[in-house]
């Protein structure tokens, strides 16, 4: 089953991406030798995420001879432009900074709140066309 | 202009919102106790009075201060006159010494020679700055909303955009134009349009957006002052009560399908995310923190089901000449807190007074036989 295109990558998919960045283009084992040290992972954890990273369309798989090789369909500065507009978006989108926030929020309405609401308008308010 | 004269106005704005905010609190209260809770147009009309008094003040007050009846009015003058006249038990000298305490700690703020002063001043900027930031945002929030969006209608003053950028009505206004933008998600629903638009219509009508930009814009100055909060939280809410009522006065409004209207978009919207919020007026209202914990949403169907049950009757003769009262005592309020440019009869009369106790005490260590 296809998976939900997502817009922004998980902190480990944007590691192999910067690997796969930096080498241009690569097999599972080109990927693996371009991810620092400490980044290191076993050949089935990244050939996973190599797959994830193509149902997300973020890279291209095309076979050559018996192997796989992702090429980055994601240019790396337009990923760059994307997480600085994602990030201001997390910012002052839907929770700005505590201050703020409070000063300005919607309401915050509780189901006994609308029920109660409901009820209000059910019993008090009658319809008037006019 | 001297960084004094710049603390001495900073601190007398604060006053006079303070003052501003009692006052109107006052004439409130007074409406409330007098049988008139539900007299909205009114109370609105005074709280709209009360924010036009603000808005003038900076450019009218360096006129009244410097007139010939200001000195008439000054507070510190008129509590000296007091001091002088025996009414009040306490010494030329004491007296003289409280009046300078209020410079000494001008003069601390404006050189931020103690620490209490640097905390003040960093307070100040630092709610200064995030408030800023905030609009800011909100600006830009406004412009994507109107940018993304299509023009639907326009008119000579007004023009009505539908965004999938928002998820809840809002009206707000540039330099020239009145915008309407509603979710492009509401259009197919004709009646729920006719229902929005109608009631953000009668917003820009009765100068709600107006009054929310320019709250917006003095909010940076007054975000630390309580009554600046006090103001526009229930100028917001008398300004939704008295949309309320005035749209339902239209002929073939129906209230039951308009109180749903609103439930539906709140429920729907109570999570809303992208809500540009600081320069608009959206359609089911918003929260303050600390001055509005009950739902507004309910007192509006309350005020709904209140006003089709008993017509609440209002004169338009009696709102003005209250506001007009009240704009004019905010303005001998203002006038009253102003730092006179010299010093008054009163003043000189207490300093010659304190000076003579001191004299008098001199004179009365010197003659004691030792």
């Amino acid at each position: 089953m296809a998976r939900r295109r997502s817009e922004m990558l998980t902190d480990v998919e944007l590691e192999f991406m910067i690997a796969l960045w930096k080498i241009g283009g690569g097999s599972v084992r080109d990927i693996m030798g371009a991810l620092k040290e400490d980044q290191q992972r076993a050949y089935t954890s990244v050939a996973t995420v190599m797959k994830i990273l193509d149902d997300k369309g973020f890279v291209t798989a095309s076979r050559k001879d018996r192997a796989l090789v992702y090429t980055p369909a994601v240019e790396k500065r337009d990923y760059e432009g994307r997480s600085l507009k994602n990030l201001s978006k997390t910012l002052f989108g839907g929770t700005p900074t505590a201050l703020v926030a409070r000063l300005v929020d919607n309401e915050d309405l509780t189901d006994e709140m609308i029920k109660e609401i409901k009820e209000i308008i059910d019993t008090r308010i009658r319809k008037d066309d006019g | 202009m001297t960084v004094d004269q710049i603390v001495g106005g900073a601190i007398w704005i604060q006053l006079v919102i303070l003052l501003a905010a009692c006052v109107f609190g006052a004439f409130e209260g007074i409406l409330v106790l007098s049988g008139r809770r539900r007299s909205f147009y009114t109370r609105r009309r005074m709280g709209m009075a009360v924010i036009a008094c603000l808005a003038v003040l900076p450019l009218v007050a360096p006129y009244l201060v410097t007139s010939p009846y200001a000195a008439s009015v000054n507070a510190t003058d008129a509590i000296v006159a007091q001091v002088l006249n025996g009414n009040l038990d306490i010494s030329a000298s004491r007296m003289m010494q409280i009046l300078t305490l209020k410079s000494e700690w001008m003069s601390q703020v404006a050189t931020a020679s103690s620490t209490a002063a640097q905390v003040l001043i960093a307070g100040f900027l630092a709610a200064f700055i995030a408030r800023t930031c905030y609009l800011v945002v909100n600006i830009a929030r406004i412009c994507n909303a109107l940018k993304s969006g299509r023009v639907v209608q326009r008119t000579r003053r007004c023009r009505l955009v539908a965004t999938s950028s928002v998820s809840v009505p809002f009206s707000t206004r540039g330099l020239w134009y009145y915008y309407v933008v509603l979710p492009e998600a509401l259009i197919a629903d004709r009646a729920a349009v006719q229902m929005a638009l109608g009631h953000e219509l009668q917003h820009i009508r009765q100068g709600d957006v107006d009054a929310e930009v320019l709250l917006s814009l003095i909010s940076p100055i007054a975000v630390l002052n309580p009554g600046f909060w006090f103001l526009s939280s229930r100028l917001r809410k008398l300004g939704e009560l008295a949309c309320d009522r005035a749209y339902l006065a239209r002929k073939g409004f129906d209230a039951h399908g308009y109180a749903l209207r609103l439930l539906e978009v709140a429920r729907s919207t109570s999570a809303a995310k992208q809500q540009p919020t600081a320069f608009g007026v959206p359609l089911v209202g918003r929260r303050v923190p600390f001055l509005s914990r009950r739902s507004m949403l309910k007192d509006r169907i309350v005020a709904i089901a209140d006003h089709q049950a008993e017509p609440a009757k209002e004169a338009v003769v009696f709102g003005a000449f209250l506001s007009l009262v009240m704009a004019g005592v905010v303005l001998l309020g203002a006038v009253s807190l102003a730092e006179p440019e010299d010093w008054s009869h009163e003043r000189i009369m207490l300093s010659t007074v304190a000076n003579l106790d001191r004299l008098n005490h001199l004179n009365t260590l010197a003659q004691r036989s030792w």
